[in-house]
């Protein structure tokens, strides 16, 4: 007879890449045979913060450095913990929390101790680099030398002046290149004997905020000129706050025959044009688009029409971010019902009576991370808010639920004038459950047929890590927030406001979150 | 054209080559052995187990070959499982493990992956001793063995 225990090794491997550190922590401690078959998991990935509790110590490291494939540095670490040496280490990340600034051992590891790291590590196939010191030559010629299966690199920060020409060699080789907020200290052309032949995701990033910088000048549109050599390029980020997207040049390059397979497409930016925007997904090659990003300024009509004509049914991650206009909750609705492959989706909202008079339920049942704010109407009708909790009580691969107003936080021009009024779904237990959960609680949640038309029904939300609310038009109490975490066993992330909670019993919330592991932001 | 497949306790399954073919293994046989009708003997599959499977490959006989694409988003890779596979895999755990041994066996990876997905659904949000209880499991630790793993990887516990 077959158990748990019969499956190999291997085997476990499978279903350890499944489970999140809390859970694998569970296994280890099940019995010697579940330690030995997770253990390996629950060391691949590693985050290294060095404050506050929980931190994990260079010696820790140490003794189980040859699990380690993943692995995460703060800016805040000391020289001990780049003398560690992981002989399978895959991917680096380095990143500077907001929080770092303010520690004494902020940035305190030397230029040289990094290039060492470097140099020990030549199986190093990814790099996420965020921290504000930029690395030497040295190090990237340590990179181009010696990482030989180097494929994919995120970078923020500055590429110095002498450090140029070797930086591009490195990009040149590269499957994977992102570069959010990068500058070049002088703007030097992109070297036109690239090729970027293995490319096959290139993002170029600037935010506002670091505006204020240099500006970026010729070289991202120099880099796109150079990457139409790349045959096999499948996703292009373009959002620079200072360069428009260049459409047209992107049109050529789809007459001339480059990117044929191109299907993953995230526009930011103002100035590309309804127009514009509608022929490039129009003359999209590979005639595929399942990843469309819209994350600021408008999405218009013609785009809006291609997308519904030619791309509903493969669209698996879709973001029409909140600082986007132009999308209504009709469309919303719309998009939810007919893009049956969604994973993710994100627009500014939706009306509670689009999704309770409609005539069909929502098609994409697979849908795992949902963002939008759920608006009810003076005119509703009392029955609607539950069905809308049921509409979403079938999402059961939902992981991340995000239902907060805040894409109107800051301007109240940008908002619709029919959501002034900005009322949300009641999150509130009703009375019934909470008379009664006074005898036994766990009995009536056991009982958990769907028949409920408030949050309850939501028992079936059995994934849910993330959970994003709006609670300051209502009293949320210490019993919402039990009910939350007995029902999502893996939640680690709970935002929003508990109004009803005062005096002791915010002591009490915040043990009943610490002690299950979730982190609270109000 | 179809081809014999005779389980651990002897009995033969008569299935179409395209459907046995969703196993690697027998794939990688067939072509070994070129043209034959000679029965292939799976020693390591029980009838029980091998109708399971059968029912499996069966349905998903017209599905693309899987391509092993690289994408670096694990998980774009780790997909929900289908309503069909989800009922498939309602079965009771010894037959669960079974149906992954023999995926294992006869290289039948979507299945395999539907297995594993099944059995980290039941892992997940769980406290240790559920866990036990949920497989039937008996807690061979000592307090010390105990004490010493929570030492050593409490970090985890808030990730």
């Amino acid at each position: 007879m077959a158990t748990i225990l019969d499956l190999p090794d291997e085997i476990h491997l499978l279903v350890g890449e499944q489970l999140s550190p809390k859970v694998l922590y569970s296994c280890i401690r099940v019995c010697r045979s579940f330690y030995s078959a997770y253990i390996p998991c629950l060391w691949s990935d590693i985050r290294v913060k060095q404050y506050k509790g929980n931190s994990i110590s260079p010696d820790q490291l140490r003794a189980n450095a040859h699990r380690v494939e993943t692995i995460n540095y703060s800016s805040t670490l000391t020289n001990d913990y780049y003398t560690i040496v992981y002989p399978r280490l895959q991917t680096m990340t380095t990143s500077t929390y907001f929080a770092d600034r303010k520690e004494s051992t902020f940035l305190q590891v030397q230029p040289h101790q990094k290039v060492q790291f470097a140099r020990l590590h030549p199986t190093i196939r990814k790099l996420s680099f965020d921290q504000p010191d930029c690395p030497s030559r040295e190090f990237w010629e340590v990179v181009e030398t010696e990482w030989k299966d180097f494929e994919s690199l995120d970078l923020s920060g500055v590429v110095l002046e002498d450090v140029v020409d070797v930086f591009w060699r490195v990009c040149d080789r590269l499957k994977r290149l992102s570069l959010t907020g990068v500058r070049l200290s002088k703007d030097l052309p992109v070297l036109s004997t690239l090729s970027f032949s293995r490319l096959r995701q290139l993002t170029i990033v600037k935010y506002l905020w670091s505006s204020k910088d240099i500006p970026y000048h010729n070289w991202p549109l120099q880099l796109l000129e150079q990457v139409k050599k790349s045959e096999g390029l499948r996703l292009l980020r373009w959002d620079v706050v200072d360069i428009p997207f260049p459409s047209h040049m992107v049109m050529d390059a789809f007459e001339e025959g480059c990117w044929s397979e191109l299907c993953e497409l995230y526009v930011g930016g103002p100035s590309c044009t309804d127009k514009d925007l509608a022929s490039i997904l129009r003359l999209l090659p590979s005639r595929r688009l399942t990843c469309f990003d819209r994350s600021s300024d408008s999405l218009g009509p013609l785009t809006y029409s291609c997308l519904r004509e030619q791309y509903f049914s493969h669209l698996q991650d879709l973001r029409i971010g909140r600082r986007c206009t132009g999308v209504s909750s009709a469309m919303a609705q719309e998009m939810l019902t007919e893009c049956v492959h969604l994973v993710s989706f994100d627009v500014p909202h939706i009306f509670v009576r689009d999704i309770a008079t409609a005539p069909k339920s929502w098609g994409c049942s697979g849908l795992e991370n949902l963002k939008i704010y759920i608006t009810k109407q003076e005119e509703d009708e009392a029955r609607w808010e539950g069905q809308v909790f049921r509409q979403i009580s079938r999402l059961r691969r939902l992981e991340s639920l995000d239902l907060q107003r805040n894409p109107y936080m800051y301007s109240d021009t940008m908002r619709p004038g029919a959501i002034r009024q900005l009322e949300t779904l009641d999150f509130r237990l009703s009375p019934l459950s909470s008379t009664m959960s006074n005898d036994n609680h766990s009995n009536i949640d056991g009982n958990n047929s769907c028949s409920e038309d408030d949050i309850r029904c939501w028992s079936s939300l059995v994934l849910l890590q993330e959970f994003l609310f709006d609670g300051d038009k209502q009293e949320l109490g210490l019993e919402e927030a039990l009910w939350m975490t007995e029902h999502w066993r893996d939640l680690w992330c709970i935002c929003g406001e508990f109004r009803g909670v005062k005096g002791d019993d915010v002591g009490e919330l915040e043990k009943v979150f610490r002690e299950k592991g979730i982190s609270y932001f109000d | 054209m179809t081809v014999i497949l005779v389980s651990s306790d002897n009995q033969d399954f008569k299935v179409d080559k395209e459907v046995a073919e969703r196993s690697i293994l027998i794939k990688n046989m067939l072509e070994d052995v070129g043209e034959s009708d000679s029965p292939i003997p799976l020693p390591n599959v029980t009838s029980a187990v091998l109708t399971k499977v059968i029912e499996y490959c069966e349905h998903h006989r017209n599905d693309p070959v899987q391509v092993p694409e690289e994408t670096d988003d694990p998980r774009k890779r780790s997909n929900d499982i289908e309503e069909w596979d989800m009922k498939f895999m309602q079965v009771d755990q010894e037959m669960l493990f079974e149906i992954i041994l023999a995926a294992n066996y006869l290289d039948i990876k979507p299945l395999l992956d539907v297995g594993c997905k099944t059995v980290a659904n039941i892992i997940k949000g769980k406290t240790p001793e559920e866990i036990r209880k949920a497989f039937n499991i008996v807690n061979d630790f000592t307090p010390e063995e105990e004490a010493q793993i929570k030492k050593e990887n409490e970090w985890a516990e808030d990730r």
